[in-house]
């Protein structure tokens, strides 16, 4: 039996697809690679059965990621399962590093690392490095913040997930965090302080679910709002609780700005336009009393 | 180590007004020279004069590398009001920033306010290092405070080394920096330049002077790290760029050359880490040209395994700036085996022998495209001046090749002789750029030094760069 299940959903992806399954094979010694088809319609399915030493699940009609990783934990033998998406990469051999630190951590529900950002077109890292530091143990209160776990570094215990109710299928996006918000509410985490992925950055042409900025944080608002009525954040005072709430409109502003800025640098005003008008709508005052107020005025 | 009229270990304190990160050069210099310090058993110190912030990248690595940092002031009343008041009239100031030079002259208000609040505090500086006992301030960079400091380090008969981070030929913000540190750079025990050529045109700037020794920058060696292979186009070559993104640094430049590569076929892709003042104005140049799909932002590298990642993706490194150093990013590029091309400027000729990379005049992007087609074409060429280029690195930035100069530095300023066994040395003898008491070089010979009309090629591009009528008599002349 494999010691860790790699779990990569895909849809429509087959020209990335290919390398993120070689990547995953070389990321550890003992592993099983799960590729889940999201029911895609490109070759996807006759490139997976000409892969070697892959399990391939598809799934009948598209359902979404959070029931294909959900199909992918089902399908899996081993007791650790990580996750890929199609478009990322898994670095050499770090996925030892990553079991050798849950095998000495063993109450942790998941063990995390950093991961190297690449631009979308070559996946040539570009120098960021995602998270730093690497915090571990209670990280509960400070997850509820923002979500500084990146996806394809995740090793998390099976037992752990299926315990937590899986990932959230009524969730389109930040399933991921709402996932790790409910494992950490109750269970340290644990990480490793280097590079084990490459996260492939969004840009206009990716094609990449992570473009619409606005729209992840008002789902990331939704899913913070849950995890305030866990047990363990009920219990804690309303000022702390809107604390967090603060905190992450504030960085959604501060995005929605960092973004308006740069199409105004790419010449789009109209996109622009857009970007403070979202948001305005995390921290009116805030965004009337700044430099860009101007883009709220109505265009002529 | 014993020093005749010193019982005990130096205890060195590194000076500077704040950190002005997230990512300056001089921050990088000071941390990395305290924290090699501190490796190498000395008592370094890093003193601010400013308190710093805990969520400063720096201070978190000064806090990791176990250095002790100390701060004089706590908080500056005066300065908080000033600031408060900067930003109620942020709305006006704005406003007036859009009458052509009112932008100049409201910079340098602020600056004179933040200097004599600055000099409030002379009694805090002189209590503080009164009662540190240091044996010798090292001071990094003409900031805000680097007056006061250097006075009360003077007043308290401390030695004071001057650690030069720049060149004569700095942009006119900081021309007011430069005035005032001609007036206690006489107060200095010595002054310090990053380079011998450097340390000449330091000379010929401040003729009171009568040496100016060189102190090199310290690179850390990048550790490896595994990469998985990239989608890039295997005919493609990859140039890189890692500079702020200001006129000062030629990204125009590059923009114009990238287009004359084009031109020849050659496919290529320039990435850039940095940001800056005229990034909206390279986007703009890129579209006009059709350049945008050959040119990728990467965003900013804030540590060094930002560093070496973005490096390794790269086949050859390109700064054409108007006015450096020596660059750090030149170095950072050097410590991973990639030949360079940058502008002959500043003290980059001492960096960068023919064969490890390829000079060009400041401004000019027709010879800019034609050293990059020259390595893009030949990879042969490209490994043997990448290879000669790490050698360059490993003999004048190491920590194995600097450290043993700084110490020698260091007892020399402090007057004292080393008793315990011969001086310092390297393994491999002497540094290159070690400079004796009178200022002449001890090893390591230049071709004669080709003036370059700086001034013509800033007006080319439409900058408005100072340039120091000192520095370009003494390069008329040949130098030292």
């Amino acid at each position: 039996m494999p010691r860790v299940s790699i779990v990569i959903p895909t849809r429509n992806r087959a020209a990335l697809l290919a390398r993120a399954v070689s990547s995953a094979q070389q990321a550890g010694s003992d592993l099983e690679v799960i590729v889940v088809d999201d029911a895609s319609a490109d070759e996807t399915a006759k490139l997976c059965a000409s892969l070697p030493a892959i399990k391939y699940v598809r799934l009948s009609s598209n359902q979404g990621l959070s029931a294909a990783r959900n199909a992918g934990i089902a399908a899996s033998l081993s007791d650790l399962t990580a996750f890929l998406d199609d478009d990322d990469l898994r670095l050499p051999l770090m996925l030892d590093e990553q079991v050798r630190q849950l095998d000495a951590n063993p109450a942790a529900a998941f063990c995390y690392g950093r991961c190297l950002i690449a631009d979308a077109r070559r996946q040539l890292p570009t120098g960021e490095v995602y998270p730093n530091p690497c915090i571990q143990g209670d990280v509960f209160w400070t997850l509820l913040e923002h979500n500084f776990v990146p996806m394809p570094t995740v090793v998390a215990r099976k037992s752990a997930l299926v315990q937590h109710g899986l990932f959230d299928t009524q969730l389109n996006a930040v399933e991921d965090w709402d996932m790790w918000l409910r494992l950490s509410e109750r269970n340290p985490v644990t990480a490793v302080d280097a590079p084990v992925a490459i996260y492939r950055r969004a840009d206009s042409e990716s094609g990449q679910m992570s473009q619409d900025s606005a729209g992840i944080f008002r789902s990331k608002l939704q899913v913070q709002a849950r995890a305030l009525q866990l047990p363990r954040a009920r219990a804690a005072s309303r000022s702390k609780r809107r604390l967090m709430r603060r905190r992450l409109l504030a960085r959604a502003y501060s995005t929605m700005v960092h973004e308006a800025t740069n199409a105004i640098s790419d010449g789009n005003s109209q996109a622009a336009r857009e970007k403070i008008q979202q948001a305005f709508g995390f921290r009116p005052f805030r965004t009337l009393a700044s430099s860009h107020s101007w883009l709220l005025l109505p265009q002529r | 180590m014993c020093y005749e009229g010193l019982h005990h270990t130096m205890k060195i304190a590194l000076c500077k007004s704040y950190f002005a990160g997230p990512v300056s050069g001089a921050d990088e210099t000071l941390i990395t020279y305290a924290i090699q310090l501190r490796r190498a058993g000395h008592d370094a110190h890093v003193v601010l004069l400013y308190k710093y912030s805990e969520s400063d990248r720096y201070y978190q690595r000064l806090r990791r590398s176990g250095v002790p940092i100390e701060y004089v002031i706590e908080r500056s009343l005066v300065f908080m009001l000033l600031r408060g008041l900067r930003n109620c009239v942020s709305g006006i100031v704005l406003l007036l920033c859009l009458i052509p030079r009112t932008s100049g002259h409201l910079r340098r208000i602020w600056q004179i306010l933040i200097d004599l609040s600055t000099r409030l505090h002379y009694r805090d500086c002189k209590t503080h290092f009164g009662h540190a006992n240091y044996d010798l301030l090292h001071v990094f960079t003409p900031d805000t405070g680097t007056t006061l400091i250097i006075r009360t380090g003077h007043e308290l008969g401390i030695p004071v080394l001057y650690h030069e981070m720049g060149t004569p030929q700095y942009l006119p913000p900081l021309h007011r920096y430069y005035e005032r540190l001609k007036t206690v750079l006489p107060l200095c025990t010595e002054v310090a330049a990053l380079s011998p050529r450097l340390a000449r045109q330091w000379l010929n700037c401040f003729p009171f002077l009568n040496s100016v020794s060189v102190l090199p920058l310290i690179t850390e060696d990048f550790e490896l790290v595994q990469l998985a292979p990239s989608l890039r186009p295997t005919n493609e070559i990859i140039f890189g760029y890692a500079a702020r993104i200001e006129t000062g640094k030629g990204p125009l430049v590059l923009v114009d050359a990238l287009a004359k590569l084009q031109e020849q076929g050659q496919p290529s892709l320039i990435r850039v880490a940095g940001t800056g003042p005229e990034l909206s104005e390279v986007k703009r140049r890129l579209r006009e040209l059709g350049l945008s799909d050959a040119w990728e932002f990467a965003g900013t590298y804030k540590e060094t395994l930002g560093c070496t990642v973005f490096m390794r993706s790269l086949d050859v490194f390109v700064l054409p700036s108007f006015a450096e150093g020596t660059s750090n990013s030149v170095i950072e590029a050097m410590a991973h085996g990639l030949p360079i091309v940058a502008s002959d400027v500043g003290g980059l000729r001492d960096l960068l022998p023919p064969e490890a990379g390829i000079l060009v005049p400041a401004g000019d992007s027709a010879k800019l495209a034609e050293a990059m087609q020259r390595l893009a074409s030949d990879p042969e060429l490209r490994a043997r001046m990448g290879k000669a280029a790490r050698q360059r690195y490993l003999d004048l930035f190491s920590p194995n090749a600097v450290l043993p100069l700084l110490v020698k530095t260091y007892s020399r300023v402090l007057g004292a002789t080393i008793l315990n066994g011969p001086a310092p040395e390297s393994a491999n003898g002497a540094h290159p750029w070690e400079i004796c008491e009178n200022g002449k070089h001890s090893r390591d010979t230049f071709a004669a030094y080709a003036p370059t009309d700086f001034q013509q090629a800033f007006d080319h591009v439409g900058a408005s760069i100072r340039v120091s009528p000192e520095i370009v008599l003494a390069d008329n002349n040949g130098g030292g």
